[in-house]
């Protein structure tokens, strides 16, 4: 069957393509923009085998039904050499990883809320029996569509259909037994760019348990004045490199400044019960 | 009268159940976040993210590429709020390689440019010009984005929502195309660590 955009094409129907696209336009044009939309909480979900099961609070503050679905994956925080981070959510983790991304269940997984409601979702950890006490991860991810219906470019009979989704990979982890969890640095150099401080703290994670905590680092000068701050979170599975570069609106000095560092667990995004507390690390780097 | 610290969060967590606005919330948030430790975790707003406006490519030619660029009246936009008072975000998108049919056919899309950009919205719901970005969504799949971008010193963001929006480009074949409906899923994933 011939397409209808090849049709078109011959120029036989420039007045019904005229009036799609005026509809096209129009349509954009109108769609409302919808102030909020399904809310996650919390962000992170802390299982213990004593207890295998946690809730998340889903809200739809938005104005219209949202379809839900909740799924499972494995991925967690790496950087490159110049500190960028990437989170790759696979369905499966590799070997050796300690994956719970197989024994999540979670209910229920798919739902709709209506404006305004409130659903409490229960995940639960099956985990194999004689499982080695350790912490193990996963994420849950809670992708939500609907606030507007798609939207059809016609065209003929050739239609197209563009979905928007919003998917949040909240993480889980997974305790049994004792872990205990730290931040080793290994490196940090700082430097001047025109941008800035750029400062780099290589991490690695000590003990059995990710690392999630923050740095501070602050810039002073020999005087101990400080001219310029950056703080971010971290969450430290293995190994991480991060850079921070700290900025001021004045501009910085031209004598030797320094980068005082800390790396602790201070985290008041998460539950409190959730992180495993851990000993902060302060230093200081010359900044070349 | 003098309040203690503790006097003063529980009258801050008052006036937040009691329903004061989100506004007023974020700021008391951040205000805190430093000093009181665990105590506070009330105070994080929780993110949201919606959907408002899918891509929109209007009239296709077969043999013809139609590219839509972000922050267009045809390009899709996101919306992320929550994030006032937090250090930093990561925004991905999943992006479709294109349009299918259930008969298997297909429409290429292509997001391999400065398709994808942001702004943080002030209060009234308008964009921040010097917050703008744009980035290759393909080459950059994780934008990570920080407060201090576009203004030095600023160690939190001070506003509560985003723009993300997000362009792209289809190639309709010259043979052109059989008749069915396409269908695509554009995402935007958060990552939070």
């Amino acid at each position: 069957m011939p397409s209808s955009l090849a049709v078109t094409a011959a120029g036989t129907t420039s007045r019904r393509l005229r009036r799609v696209a005026t509809a096209l336009v129009v349509l954009a044009a109108v769609v409302p923009a919808p102030a909020l939309a399904v809310t996650v909480s919390p962000t992170a979900l802390f299982i213990s085998a004593r207890s295998p099961s946690g809730i998340l609070t889903l809200v739809n503050t938005g104005t219209r039904p949202e379809e839900v679905e909740l799924g499972f994956g494995f991925g967690y925080p790496v950087s490159d050499s110049v500190g960028v981070l990437r989170v790759d959510i696979v369905d499966s983790a590799g070997a050796g990883e300690p994956s719970i991304a197989g024994w999540l269940r979670a209910f229920p997984r798919r739902l709709v809320l209506q404006p305004g409601q409130r659903q409490l979702v229960r995940v639960t950890v099956v985990a194999p029996p004689g499982l080695a006490d350790g912490q193990y991860w996963g994420r849950i991810l809670v992708k939500s569509r609907g606030g507007e219906p798609p939207i059809e470019q016609t065209q003929g009979q050739v239609r197209m259909q563009l979905t928007l989704e919003t998917t949040f990979a909240a993480a889980v982890f997974f305790q049994k037994g004792a872990v205990t969890t730290g931040a080793a640095v290994r490196a940090t150099s700082a430097r001047r760019t025109a941008a800035g401080i750029e400062f780099d703290i290589d991490l690695a994670r000590t003990g059995s348990a990710a690392f999630l905590g923050r740095v501070q680092a602050d810039v002073v000068d020999a005087r101990g004045m400080t001219h310029a701050s950056v703080e971010d979170v971290v969450a430290v599975y293995r190994t991480l490199r991060r850079r921070f570069v700290a900025t001021s609106e004045k501009a910085l000095p031209s004598g030797p400044l320094t980068v005082r560092w800390t790396v602790d667990t201070t985290r008041p995004d998460l539950p409190a019960q959730g992180p495993i507390r851990a000993a902060s690390v302060a230093g200081v780097t010359p900044v070349q | 009268m003098r309040l203690s610290p503790r006097h003063l969060l529980t009258l801050l967590a008052l006036a937040l159940l009691s329903g004061a606005p989100a506004t007023a919330r974020a700021q008391v948030g951040v205000e805190i976040t430093g000093s009181i430790g665990a105590g506070v975790e009330i105070l994080f707003a929780p993110l949201s993210a919606a959907g408002v406006r899918p891509l929109a490519f209007g009239t296709l030619l077969p043999g013809t590429t139609t590219t839509v660029l972000p922050r267009t009246a045809s390009g899709s936009e996101f919306r992320i709020t929550g994030v006032q008072g937090r250090k930093s975000m990561d925004i991905s998108f999943a992006l479709p390689a294109k349009l299918t049919a259930p008969s298997g056919a297909t429409i290429p899309l292509n997001f391999n440019g400065n398709f994808a950009s942001l702004c943080e919205l002030d209060a009234s719901g308008a964009c921040i010009l010097a917050s703008v970005t744009t980035w290759n969504p393909v080459t950059t799949p994780t934008f990570f984005d920080t407060p201090m971008r576009y203004k030095p010193g600023r160690p939190r963001y001070t506003t509560d929502q985003f723009a993300v929006y997000l362009g792209g480009a289809a190639t309709i074949p010259p043979a052109g195309l059989p008749a069915g409906t396409y269908t695509a899923t554009l995402s935007v994933l958060l990552v939070l660590n």
